[in-house]
């Protein structure tokens, strides 16, 4: 039930962005919405494929999550005057990820924790990312008007996302192996995370596309 | 392990996912209330620069009417006495020679002092500001434009549409300010020889075009002029308008004349 749900709002989400694409200023915002299509469509097409072991489903989110991850920094590096997001460091880290996702893909896809790895991985770069946005916004003398920043919307959807999900998605395998009822019923606040994560999303391709519309 | 290992191990994920998120709601929290707080401050700060602007605006329009009356007193009072005593003593030679060249001299200088003396009397009204407070906006500009006809030099015009109300002395003397320097500025840089006024009273709001058919000017070249420029007159008659809750647009280029036009809403707050 919460699964279809968040299935209903992922694909709302995706069509409000694929819609606004073209309003969208914002380069990398513009092709999260492409990246969040492909990634609805593979959901999807993992539904009719059969794949009794996961593995084609740890393998696309092995591939999958890095490029995501990749998009992020991009998002931010461009629109942040944050130095430290800036620096080298992070695109450092799009490639480091990447190769912990082959790894991942190429010598450990029979364990189960293949894609919650580069998930929790991705989770804690995210959230540096995320952080040193927040922290520019403190910093910086430059006055934004929060609510009408589509930035601020993926910031804080990825934030509540993230921290939420470190322990519920990190603990799951863990509790799963031992008591299967408790660890899905943690794992219910991916669900609800997923669902406030999309609705976010979609504040922000609707903002982005008016901000434009209004210049 | 045993129920109670896998209920603690639950605990301890939900818990720390519930922390975290507290977390992520303060850190956003607090993103919003810093970027609020940094706005009201922004907008107190541009309200004390307003506030502040306003009062300097303020004093020079008060300071400006003063010595403009004081000038005014002293013609009237000063210089037309003298000539008023002039006058006397040529008539006494007017009277003393019957005929003659003397006579007629005396006659032709008794006339141009007669004259000085209308023109300083009209002059000294026209610096009055108490001369708008009793007449009003209407009788002021026309009082202007006949010192400018009487010149022979410029064709005047002045047409009132709708039915005449006070602005109220404040407003109107600063209006009258700017007309006088608009005038003076046509009468200066224009080569025009033709100057009319339109005022159209309406319900909500006052119009007052003055037009003139001189040369015109680029207008944003002369606002971007240094200070002590023609652009800073151009800046501080806009400024003086908006003072009073108005505005004053200027509609000119080179070789198609002037216009410069005041909107004056009747009900918008002012700080005078």
């Amino acid at each position: 039930m919460l699964s279809d749900l968040t299935t209903l709002v992922m694909v709302i989400t995706v069509t409000i962005g694929l819609l606004y694409h073209s309003s969208i200023k914002i380069k990398f915002l513009r092709w999260l919405t492409i990246y969040l299509a492909v990634s609805c469509l593979s959901e999807f097409a993992l539904e009719y494929i059969p794949d009794p072991d996961a593995k084609l489903t740890k393998a696309l989110y092995c591939l999958m999550i890095p490029l995501e991850y990749a998009i992020y920094v991009k998002l931010y590096r461009e629109a942040g005057t944050n130095l430290f997001i800036k620096k080298k460091f992070f695109t450092f880290s799009i490639v480091v990820l990447a190769l912990f996702g082959v790894y991942q893909l190429v010598f450990n896809l029979n364990q189960r924790t293949a894609a919650t790895d580069v998930f929790t991985a991705m989770g804690v770069l995210t959230l540096g990312v995320v952080l040193l946005y927040f922290w520019d916004i403190l910093r910086s003398d430059q006055i934004i008007i929060l609510g009408k920043d589509p930035l601020f919307w993926i910031a804080t959807a990825l934030l509540f996302f993230y921290t939420g999900n470190l322990f519920a998605t990190g603990f799951y395998h863990i509790l799963y192996s031992r008591s299967p009822d408790l660890a899905k019923k943690l794992y219910y606040l991916n669900y609800i995370l997923n669902i406030l994560r999309y609705i976010m999303y979609s504040i922000a391709f609707a903002i982005a596309a008016r901000n434009q519309d209004e210049r | 392990m045993n129920d109670s290992g896998s209920s603690y191990l639950y605990l301890l994920g939900l818990i720390s996912t519930i922390v975290f998120l507290l977390l992520a709601v303060f850190i956003v929290s607090f993103a919003l209330l810093f970027q609020r707080r940094k706005l009201q401050s922004l907008q107190e700060k541009n309200d004390l620069k307003a506030a502040y602007e306003q009062a300097i605006l303020k004093s020079q329009v008060e300071v400006q009417n003063q010595t403009l009356q004081r000038i005014g007193r002293e013609l009237h009072d000063n210089i037309g006495q003298i000539l008023s005593v002039i006058k006397l003593h040529i008539s006494i030679i007017e009277e003393s020679t019957q005929s003659g060249e003397l006579h007629e001299q005396a006659s032709a200088v008794s006339n141009l002092i007669d004259q000085s003396v209308a023109d300083i009397r009209a002059l000294s009204k026209s610096l009055d500001g108490n001369f708008v407070q009793d007449f009003g906006l209407v009788q002021s500009i026309t009082h202007e434009l006949d010192r400018l006809q009487k010149t022979r030099r410029y064709e005047t015009s002045l047409q009132v549409e709708g039915e005449a109300y006070s602005l109220g002395f404040q407003k109107e003397i600063v209006v009258f300010r700017v007309v006088q320097e608009v005038l003076n500025n046509a009468i200066k840089h224009s080569g025009a020889n033709r100057i009319s006024i339109i005022l159209c009273y309406q319900t909500d709001q006052l119009q007052l075009s003055v037009q003139d058919n001189g040369k015109g000017f680029d207008f944003d070249e002369a606002l971007h002029r240094e200070l002590n420029g023609s652009g800073a007159g151009l800046r501080n008659m806009q400024d003086r308008i908006q003072l009073i809750g108005g505005v004053c647009t200027f509609r000119t280029a080179p070789g198609q004349g002037t216009s410069v036009d005041l909107q004056l809403p009747l009900h918008e707050q002012d700080s005078l």
